[in-house]
C-alpha cells in the first residue's frame, strides 16, 4: 500500500494506545502503525514510536501495543498505518551486527546494506516441509550428552529458576558448540541483562564468532512490547537461512520466559481475562506460533537452545509447562545442586531427551544412562531415610549404592570454558564416547575405591585417577611414619579398601 | 498443586517410619531393664570365679596348661564376634565388625578362625568371602552358646590350631567404643595383683582344680561378655531409635509448615484468579 492512512491516538495506557482511524481504512491486525515523536516545544522529533495492532475494539478504533516508550506521547497526535506488519531485514548482512526489535542496528556501526526484509509474523512450516529429527547434536558437556543430549535441528530448553547458571550454561554452549559449527548462528537476548549482552558481543568479536552470528536484543530495560516481539525478530532472521540459503542455523534464545512475561504484562491493558496463576489466556497460542516457526525443514535445520526462567522454582508454572511441551530435550537445573556446588547443575533425574532412545544414541549410551538414572534415583528414595535413621542403618547393598551416587553426582560437574576466570579451572570438552565410558565405569562400580573428592570438576575418567593419585600422594604424606613397619601396605590397602567401600 | 500432594505423601512415610522407631524405642526400653539385672548376676558370678583362678594361677607352672600365657606373641588365633541379628541400633554393629576386621588384617585372615555372632556380622564375613569357623546367628546370652564356643575353642587349642581366644564386643555405657578383650590365655601379671592372702588348702591339687575350674570359668567369663554386649546392644537401639525418633519429628515439622505453606499458596492463587476474573468480567 503505498497511500499511508492516518488516524489519531485517543487513550494511552501505560504499553497499550488506542488509535482512532477513518472509516473504512482500519489497518490490519499485526500491522505497523508509527508516530512521530514531538520535542517539549511541539516541533517534531527525528524519531518514531512503533506500534503494533492487536486489536480492534469497535468505533473505528484499534489497539495497539507500543515498540518503545510511550512517554511524551499525547491524545490526537497523529499515527501513520505503513500497510504492513513489522519487517526486519536479513540475509547475509545482518552477520555480525547488532539489533533491536525493529532489526535496526544498534551497534553504531551504520545502516545495513540490504533491501531483503521480512515480516516478523511467518505461518510456521508445514507439517509436510518438516522433517524429524534424530541426531545427536554434542556437546561437550558431559551430564547433557549423557543425559539429555540434544538433537540436531530440535529445540532443548534450560529451565532454571534465578541464579542457577542458565546464562552461564548457554553461553558455555555457544563457545562450545557455535565456535564449532560451521554454519550461522542467532542469538537472541530477550528481557535478560543488557550487561550480558555486551559481554557477549565483546567476547564473540574476540572469539571471532562474531562474524558468523546475528545477534538480536531487547533487554529487561525495554519496555514490554519489544521483550514480546524479540524473538520473532530472532527467529525471522534465522529463517531465511533456512529457508533461501538452505542452511543449518543455530539460535539461542536467552530467555523465552520473559516473551510470555511481557505478554502477560500487556494481557491484561489489552483487556483480556487473566487465566491460571495470572498468565494470558491466550498463553498457549503465544508459545505455540513462536516455537512452531523453530523446526526443522527440507531446506535446512534451526536448532534451538532456549533458556527458560522457572518463577519460584516450580517447573508446574503454566509458562513453563506449556513450553515443555514444545522442547525435544528439556535440561532442567536444580537450586538443590546448586547448593552441593555442583556446575552445571542439570537435574539429572528431571532432564530428559526425546533422543534418549537405543534407536538413536546406541545401546551402551542408553543404558549407561538408564542406569545411572537409577542409581541417583535409588539414592534419592533413600534420602529421608537417611535423615532419620542415618547412613549405617542401611543395607550393604543400598549403601553402596550411596556411595556410588555420590560419585555419580561428583562427577556431573564439569570445569568450563566461560567461567574459568572465576573458578580458576580450565573448561573441559569431552567426546559423548569419553563420557559415556567414564559413566559406564562408575555405574558398573568399578572406581568404587577411588575418593569422592576425585570426581569433583574434572573432565574424563584419567583427570579423576590423576586426582585421585595427587589425593592419595598428599594423603601418604601424612601419617607416613606410622605405617613404616607394615612392609605389605599395598596389600592392605586393596583389603581396606573392599571392605570399607560403603 | 502438585507440590501439597508430594508434601502429604512425603509427611506419611516420614510419620511411619517415625512410628516405626518410637515402637523400638519402647521395645528397648522395656527390655534395658532386663539385661541389666541378668548382667549384674553374671558379673558377680564371675568377679568371684575370677577372684578364686587368681589365687590358683601362681600355683600352677605355666607349662603344664595351654591356658596360661607363655613367653612370645601367639601366632593363631580364635576371634569371637559378637554383634546384633537385627539392624536400628546405629553403628553399633558397624563399630565391632571394623574392629574385628582390623584385627583380622592385623594378624593375616589365614591365622584366625572366626566365631561370628548375630546375623549382621555372619552376613557382613560372607559378602566379603572371609571364612567363618562357627557361625551362630541368633544367638541368645545363654551359659548353652558360651559352652558351645567354649568346647570349639579347646578343641581347637588342643590341636594347636589357636594359641589365643579374642572377644571383639561392645560394652553398656560405652558410647561407641568396641572392645577387643582376651578370653584366654590369662597372664600371670594379670592376674597376680592380689598377692597371697594367708595359705590356702586346695584340694586335691592345684593344677587338677585349676583344670577343673577352668572350663567353668571360661565360661562364666563369656557369658559375662555376652550379657555385656546385649546390655551396649539395647543401649545403643534405645539411643539411636529416640535420636531416629527425634529426627522424624523434626523433619515432620519442617515438612507439615512447607506443606501448609503451598496450600496456602494455592488457595491464595485461586482467590486472586477468582476476584481478577470476576473483575475482568463486570
Amino acid at each position: 500500500m503505498s497511500q499511508e492512512t492516518t488516524g489519531i491516538i485517543t487513550q494511552i495506557i501505560g504499553s497499550v494506545v488506542d488509535v482512532k482511524f477513518p472509516p473504512k481504512k482500519l489497518p490490519k491486525i499485526l500491522n505497523h502503525l508509527k508516530v512521530q515523536l514531538e520535542n517539549a516545544d511541539g516541533t517534531l522529533k527525528n524519531k518514531w514510536l512503533h506500534l503494533e495492532v492487536m486489536d480492534e475494539i469497535g468505533d473505528y478504533r484499534v489497539r495497539c501495543l507500543a515498540l518503545g516508550s510511550t512517554d511524551g506521547l499525547r491524545r490526537g497526535m497523529p499515527v501513520l498505518d505503513t500497510g504492513g506488519p513489522i519487517k526486519v531485514p536479513v540475509g547475509k548482512e545482518v552477520l555480525g551486527r547488532l539489533f533491536n526489535v525493529m532489526g535496526e542496528p544498534i551497534d553504531r556501526l551504520g545502516d545495513i546494506p540490504t533491501d531483503k526484509k521480512y515480516n516478523i509474523h511467518r505461518a510456521p512450516p508445514k507439517l509436510e516441509h518438516q522433517i524429524p529429527t534424530s541426531k545427536v547434536f554434542p556437546t561437550g558437556i558431559k551430564v547433557i550428552d549423557l543425559l539429555a543430549p540434544y538433537a540436531l535441528g530440535g529445540k532443548t530448553g534450560l529451565f532454571g529458576g534465578a541464579g542457577v547458571g542458565k546464562t552461564v550454561l548457554i553461553q558455555e554452549l555457544i563457545r562450545n558448540i557455535a565456535t564449532e559449527h560451521e554454519g550461522y548462528s542467532v542469538f537472541v537476548g530477550a528481557g535478560e541483562r543488557t550487561r550480558e549482552g555486551n559481554e557477549l558481543w565483546l567476547d564473540m568479536k574476540r572469539s571471532g564468532v562474531l562474524a558468523k552470528t546475528a545477534l538480536v536484543f531487547g533487554q529487561m530495560d525495554e519496555p514490554p512490547g519489544v521483550r514480546f516481539r524479540i524473538s520473532l525478530t530472532g527467529i525471522t532472521m534465522a529463517e531465511y537461512f533456512r529457508d533461501e540459503e538452505h542452511m543449518d542455523v543455530l539460535i539461542f534464545i536467552d530467555n523465552i520466559f520473559r516473551f510470555v512475561l511481557a505478554g502477560s504484562e500487556v494481557s491484561a491493558l489489552l483487556g483480556r481475562m487473566p487465566s491460571a496463576v495470572g498468565y494470558q489466556p491466550t498463553l498457549a497460542t503465544e508459545v505455540g506460533k513462536l516455537q512452531e516457526r523453530i523446526t526443522s525443514t527440507l531446506a535446512g535445520a534451526i536448532t534451538a537452545v532456549e533458556a527458560i526462567y522457572v518463577p519460584a522454582d516450580d517447573i508446574t508454572d503454566p509458562a513453563v509447562a506449556t513450553t515443555f511441551s514444545h522442547l525435544d530435550s528439556t535440561c532442567v537445573l536444580s537450586r538443590q545442586i546448586v547448593e552441593q556446588g555442583i556446575y552445571p547443575a542439570v537435574d539429572p533425574l528431571s532432564s530428559t531427551s526425546r533422543l534418549l532412545d537405543p534407536r538413536f544414541i546406541g545401546d551402551e549410551h542408553y543404558e549407561t544412562a538408564l542406569r545411572i538414572q537409577e542409581i541417583l534415583q535409588r539414592y534419592n528414595d533413600l534420602q529421608d531415610i537417611i535423615a532419620i535413621l542415618g547412613v549405617e542403618e542401611l543395607s550393604e547393598d543400598d549403601k553402596a549404592i550411596v556411595a556410588r551416587a555420590r560419585r555419580i553426582q561428583k562427577f556431573l560437574s564439569q570445569p568450563m570454558f566461560v567461567a574459568e576466570q572465576f573458578t580458576g579451572r580450565k573448561g573441559k570438552y569431552l567426546t559423548i564416547s569419553e563420557t559415556v565410558a567414564g559413566f559406564r565405569e562408575l555405574a558398573e562400580g568399578n572406581l568404587d575405591h577411588i575418593p569422592e573428592q576425585a570426581f569433583y570438576m574434572t573432565g574424563n575418567i584419567d583427570d579423576v585417577l590423576e586426582n585421585a593419585q595427587k589425593i592419595a600422594s598428599s594423603n601418604a604424606n601424612l601419617p607416613q611414619n606410622n605405617n613404616k613397619e607394615k612392609p605389605d601396605k599395598n596389600n592392605n590397602d586393596k583389603f581396606k579398601t573392599k571392605i570399607y567401600a560403603q | 498443586m502438585s507440590q501439597v500432594k508430594q508434601l502429604k505423601k512425603r509427611i506419611k512415610v516420614i510419620k511411619n517410619i517415625g512410628h516405626i522407631t518410637k515402637a523400638m524405642k519402647t521395645l528397648a526400653s522395656s527390655r534395658i531393664k532386663k539385661v541389666e539385672k541378668a548382667l549384674k548376676i553374671g558379673a558377680l558370678y564371675e568377679e568371684k570365679m575370677s577372684e578364686v583362678m587368681s589365687r590358683l594361677l601362681p600355683a600352677v607352672p605355666p607349662e603344664d596348661s595351654p591356658f596360661i600365657k607363655k613367653e612370645g606373641e601367639p601366632v593363631r588365633s580364635a576371634l569371637i564376634i559378637l554383634t546384633s541379628d537385627t539392624g536400628f541400633c546405629g553403628s553399633f554393629n558397624q563399630n565391632i565388625i571394623r574392629a574385628a576386621v582390623n584385627f583380622i588384617q592385623e594378624k593375616e585372615p589365614h591365622n584366625v578362625s572366626v566365631f561370628a555372632l548375630g546375623k549382621k556380622v555372619i552376613s557382613y564375613l560372607r559378602r566379603h568371602e572371609i571364612p567363618v569357623e562357627m557361625a551362630i546367628p541368633q544367638w541368645k546370652p545363654d551359659i548353652e552358646t558360651a559352652r558351645t564356643i567354649i568346647a570349639r575353642c579347646t578343641q581347637l587349642m588342643e590341636q594347636n590350631k589357636i594359641q589365643q581366644a579374642v572377644v571383639v564386643y561392645s560394652r553398656p555405657h560405652a558410647h561407641l567404643a568396641a572392645f577387643t578383650d582376651i578370653l584366654f590365655p590369662f597372664s600371670l601379671q594379670e592376674e597376680e595383683e592380689k598377692p597371697h592372702q594367708g595359705d590356702f588348702i586346695i584340694e586335691p591339687n592345684p593344677r587338677e582344680s585349676f583344670n577343673f575350674l577352668l572350663p567353668l570359668f571360661l565360661n562364666a567369663r563369656l557369658l559375662r561378655m555376652f550379657l555385656e554386649a546385649r546390655n551396649g546392644e539395647i543401649e545403643n537401639r534405645l539411643r539411636s531409635m529416640t535420636n531416629a525418633s527425634d529426627n522424624a519429628d523434626k523433619l515432620t515439622e519442617a515438612l507439615t509448615m512447607k506443606y501448609f505453606k503451598a496450600r496456602q499458596d494455592g488457595i491464595t492463587q485461586e482467590l486472586m484468579e477468582i476476584v481478577g476474573g470476576s473483575e475482568a468480567v463486570k
